[in-house]
């Protein structure tokens, strides 16, 4: 057989159009859309680049030939020919021939796959696939500082944009991040990145976050020490302590950052916007890092400070007492010191109150129909703990009342337990037997 | 039927039964609080007259110490979520509001009643050998006119017999219960008076909440509550836990129990542990009061250390049981504190964690192991800014707790160790 | 709907029974009514209720009654109401009022019925012993004689 070289190298030359352009040259002829055709919106129905030769490839086979300058390379000693079958063992041959079932299975399961593991409802975050608002871990050590029990999340993304001389309009990705540890340490900062380089932004935040770090002093290690109002620009925030288990009932982002600094009970009013989270945030800590404990508060006043707990019956029982500054006495009192301390906080303000609006449907005639036909099993379930309680019924399952009402039945109809009769009762008139 | 057969029925029922509560309260042998065991020399002794007798009442409220903050006024589930409120004090403020705490525990702390059980016993009203098997069940009757009140509230019962009889003292509160529910208050009592359940509950050291729920179930004079309370007492008398009622207000008849059955030594012994010497003569003071006839006398003028010992003297075959005492009175020593912490765990174990949280900062232990800055104190000299003085500012360190993990805590170190070479 | 009367003051007031509760479980309440005339299933016709009875025995088979005696006695002796036989039948069981005799006729029936039961059950019982004996007699010469 004559040499296939000059063949192979003369291809290009003598060939047509399709062998004359490579595969992606081809396709681009069909797939690509001009400027103008984008902008008149064909780039939705353009055609997609088909992979034709995704289940066979030119020349393979399950029997593995191999040509000579088509799937394998041109020898130059022609012994043994431009023909060889390379030696498999039998799991290769068994692969080759399930190969296009297995192209077709991964293609299936490639897009079933999810690429983000499900998130526990808690962890979620405030929208669906977005980090804002999911927990996010340590931000790196800095400095040789690390912040293993460090939490971070983020509560904000957005888009900012800004004009230039040179490029126009700019857009920035900024993004607000808080990072805690959920002891009292806490930092918050914004993060920037160029545009769509979100999650850029958010670890710029991380980082500049963990270099801002605060400590907030907590009563009992679960709440603030007193009430306080604290505001920046638009955003007033009232925040109010609160008894041990009553939990977080603020805003979704104040919710995050008591989180992060480990605030546990406390309610938090926001009037005015709402919706400037940063405003929000630095309002909240300010007011947080304002605060005065115990102690500088006795020491301020010279008095102790007493706590009464309802719990307790209000039994007075001293948290702090001055310890630099002499203790006063009734004498020496001043008329200030008399008054309420819960009055001082706040600097006279106090947040709007709204009763709650009664939904839509609370007048309507059907529900007010469904809440009649309620009205008999208002008790209901009182009673049933009650009979449970008393040993009368032994389970509260349709199932059981059935067969204890079928044993009583059992043992009224063969005279065990006497047929309850007397007045008020119908009489019992046994079957007449024709 | 007109008005007058109406008012000579009525007329005819109601002086019987009146006549027949009247009866119950005044004839009585003997008391169902006096034990047939312990002593049956007296035996017409009113025991409601003796526990509201002046001397009594002002032994019994001696014995009863206060303890405001682990007992009368520790913390409790309440109802409704509050907050605790703060106040700033001078020292007089503050006794003063302790004062009044003290005058609100006084006022928690009353006696429960001892009272003798109303009579099982009924009476019939009415015989109608006509009317038998006129129904298979009982039928109960109750007045539920407006102004009855829960103690002269008619009930009767008509029995299948025929007989009208007057409704014993279970009817009738059951009966009470069921017409006038109170919350907590169910018909039927709960199985927590009765045994397996009570013991588990007086083995978790419940005993208060038992004594407490049945004081508000039973009225003071039902025979069941009687019962119940007396097995309670008996219990803790057996046990020795009479750390669960002291400070409560059932430790005044628990006391009065004691000493009416003769059966002090116990407790003068767990008085004696804490060295409490009045209480013991007080003690005995009482005993003497409520058995008169008692071979122990007491003058007047004598001291308490007297008082307890022609008590060990004379009563030589309780001493197995008052060794602590005799230690106390013999050696002058008391046990030890510990046992004191360990007696009152399962009260304190509810506190602690409260307690350990709210360790005070004074000018007292500012300086040491228990002031802010812990076991860095015994490295570092603590220094007190006064208001006025010159700012040596980071001599007064905040508290370090919880502020992150070592290499914080090592930084901030090495910053003050930097410090301290400049 | 419209009163054609006003209740309170209208004909001769009448005491009886007001069957509430629910299916299978009767419950009544002891009412007054402006007049026997007029229904008792309509609540807007009770004028004040003075009592309950409970007709099904409880665990302790004690049938529960509850009258208010002193709004029965201004009722009955101020205003002459006209009382119902089961009422009147409560009100002699409790002692206020002389045994109705409707009890006395009831009380009666139930004597017969169980002497009657009592009776049948003794016969039942000798019958039972008669068999069982036959039985006996019977099977024990089988016993004996395998064959």
């Amino acid at each position: 057989m004559a040499s296939l070289l000059p063949l192979v190298q003369t291809r290009s030359n003598t060939v047509n159009f399709f062998m004359r352009r490579s595969g992606p040259e081809l396709w681009k002829t069909l797939t690509s859309v001009s400027k103008s055709g984008q902008k008149k919106g064909r780039r939705n129905t353009r055609q997609p680049i088909r992979p034709l030769n995704r289940f066979y490839r030119i020349g393979s086979s399950p029997m593995k030939v191999e040509f000579a300058g088509l799937n394998a390379p041109m020898r130059m000693n022609q012994d043994q020919g431009l023909l060889s079958i390379a030696e498999q063992t039998e799991d290769e041959i068994r692969d080759s021939l399930g190969g296009v079932k297995k192209i077709l299975e991964e293609k299936d399961t490639g897009k079933k796959k999810r690429n983000r593991e499900k998130l526990h409802p808690m962890e979620r975050g405030f929208s669906g696939t977005q980090l804002v608002g999911q927990k996010l871990g340590a931000p790196p050590p800095v400095d040789g500082v690390d912040f293993d029990d460090f939490e971070t999340y983020c509560l904000e993304v957005k888009r900012t944009s800004n004009m230039t001389n040179v490029f126009g309009r700019v857009h920035t990705m900024s993004a607000l991040v808080v990072t805690g540890n959920g002891r009292g340490l806490a930092g918050y900062a914004v993060g920037k990145a160029p545009i769509h380089r979100t999650t850029t932004a958010i670890i710029n935040g991380m980082g500049m976050a963990s270099r801002k770090i605060f400590h907030v002093e907590l009563h009992e290690g679960r709440t603030i020490y007193q009430d306080f109002y604290a505001e920046c620009r638009n955003t007033r925030v009232f925040a109010q302590r609160r008894p041990r288990g009553f939990g977080l009932t603020c805003h979704p982002r104040l919710i995050k950052i008591c989180e992060a600094i480990g605030i546990k009970d406390i309610y938090v009013k926001v009037e005015g916007s709402t919706k400037n989270y940063l405003a929000l945030t630095h309002a909240f800590v300010t007011g947080l890092l304002n605060q005065e404990t115990h102690q500088q508060l006795a020491e301020r006043k010279g008095l102790h400070v007493v706590e009464m707990s309802p719990s307790r019956h209000f039994l007075p029982q001293i948290v702090a007492s001055p310890i630099s500054v002499e203790l006063k006495t009734e004498e020496t009192l001043e008329a200030l010191d008399r008054l309420n301390l819960d009055d001082f906080y706040g600097e006279g303000r106090y947040p709007l109150r709204k009763p709650k609006a009664l939904p839509f449907f609370s007048n309507l005639e059907g529900h007010l129909d469904a809440r009649w036909r309620k009205h008999p099993f208002r008790n209901q379930e009182s009673t049933m703990i009650r009979l449970i309680a008393d040993n009368m019924v032994p389970r509260w399952t349709r199932d059981a009342r059935a067969a204890w009402a079928e044993q009583r039945n059992e043992r009224m109809t063969t005279g065990v337990e006497p047929m309850p009769l007397g007045i008020g009762l119908s009489h019992v008139v046994p079957k007449k037997e024709d | 039927m007109n008005t007058v057969t109406i008012q000579t029925s009525m007329l005819k029922l109601k002086p019987k039964i009146s006549a027949f509560t009247r009866l119950s309260t005044e004839v009585r042998q003997s008391s169902q609080w006096v034990k047939a065991s312990g002593s049956s020399t007296t035996d017409d002794v009113n025991i409601e007259k003796l526990f509201v007798e002046k001397n009594v009442q002002k032994l019994l409220t001696d014995l009863t110490d206060i303890d405001l903050e682990h007992k009368v006024f520790r913390p409790r589930r309440t109802s409704i979520q509050q907050r605790s409120h703060f106040a700033l004090m001078t020292d007089e403020r503050l006794e003063k509001t302790r004062e009044r705490m003290r005058e609100e525990a006084r006022r928690f702390l009353q006696f429960v009643p001892v009272k003798e059980p109303r009579q099982e016993t009924v009476q019939t009203l009415a015989k109608d050998a006509e009317l038998k098997d006129f129904d298979t069940s009982k039928f109960v009757f109750t007045d539920i006119t407006f102004d009855a009140t829960d103690q002269d509230r008619t009930v009767v019962v008509r029995e299948p017999d025929g007989t009208l009889r007057t409704a014993n003292p279970e009817e009738h509160d059951r009966m009470n219960r069921t017409y006038y529910q109170k919350p907590n208050r169910p018909v039927n009592p709960p199985p927590l008076f009765s045994d397996p359940y009570l013991q588990q509950a007086l083995d978790k050291n419940e005993h208060e909440f038992v004594l407490d729920w049945s004081c508000w179930f039973y009225e003071p004079d039902d025979p069941a509550f009687v019962r119940l309370s007396q097995l309670i007492f008996d219990r803790i008398n057996e046990t020795n836990k009479f750390h669960v009622i002291t400070s409560t207000r059932h430790f005044g008849s628990f006391v009065f129990y004691l000493a009416l059955n003769d059966n002090i030594p116990k407790l003068l012994n767990y008085f004696g542990s804490f060295g409490r010497l009045s209480d013991c003569a007080n003690l005995i003071r009482l005993q003497k009061a409520v058995k008169p006839d008692w071979r122990v006398t007491i003058a007047q003028g004598d001291s308490e250390e007297k008082i307890v010992k022609d008590f060990i003297k004379q009563n030589a075959r309780f001493r197995d049981q008052i060794g602590d005492l005799l230690n106390f009175i013999n050696n002058g020593k008391v046990k030890q504190d510990q046992d004191l912490e360990k007696q009152t765990f399962g009260v304190r174990e509810r506190v602690g964690r409260m307690d350990r949280r709210k360790a005070r900062i004074t000018s007292a232990n500012v300086r040491g192991v228990e002031g802010p800055l812990a076991e860095l104190s015994e490295e570092y000299p603590v220094k007190v800014v006064k208001s006025e003085g010159s700012g040596e500012r980071d001599a007064v360190e905040k508290k370090d707790e919880g502020r992150g993990k070592g290499r914080w805590r090592s930084r901030d170190q090495n910053s003050k160790e930097d410090k301290k070479k400049d | 709907m419209r009163k054609l009367v006003i209740p309170k003051y209208y004909g001769r007031p009448s005491i009886g029974l007001a069957l509430l509760g629910c299916t299978n479980r009767p419950f009544y309440h002891v009412c007054v009514f402006p007049d026997r005339a007029l229904g008792r299933r309509y609540e807007g016709n009770i004028l004040e209720q003075v009592g309950t009875f409970d007709p099904l025995p409880n665990q302790k088979n004690e049938k529960l009654v509850a009258l208010n005696f002193g709004r029965l006695k201004y009722w009955i002796g101020e205003r002459n109401a006209h009382i119902s036989v089961p009422v009147l039948e409560l009100l002699g069981l409790s002692g206020l009022f002389p045994i109705h005799p409707k009890s006395f006729i009831r009380a009666k029936d139930n004597r017969a019925l169980i002497a009657d039961q009592q009776l049948k059950t003794v016969a039942e019982a000798a019958e039972a012993e008669k068999i069982t004996q036959e039985q006996d007699s019977s099977g024990a010469p089988s016993t004996s004689h395998p064959q």
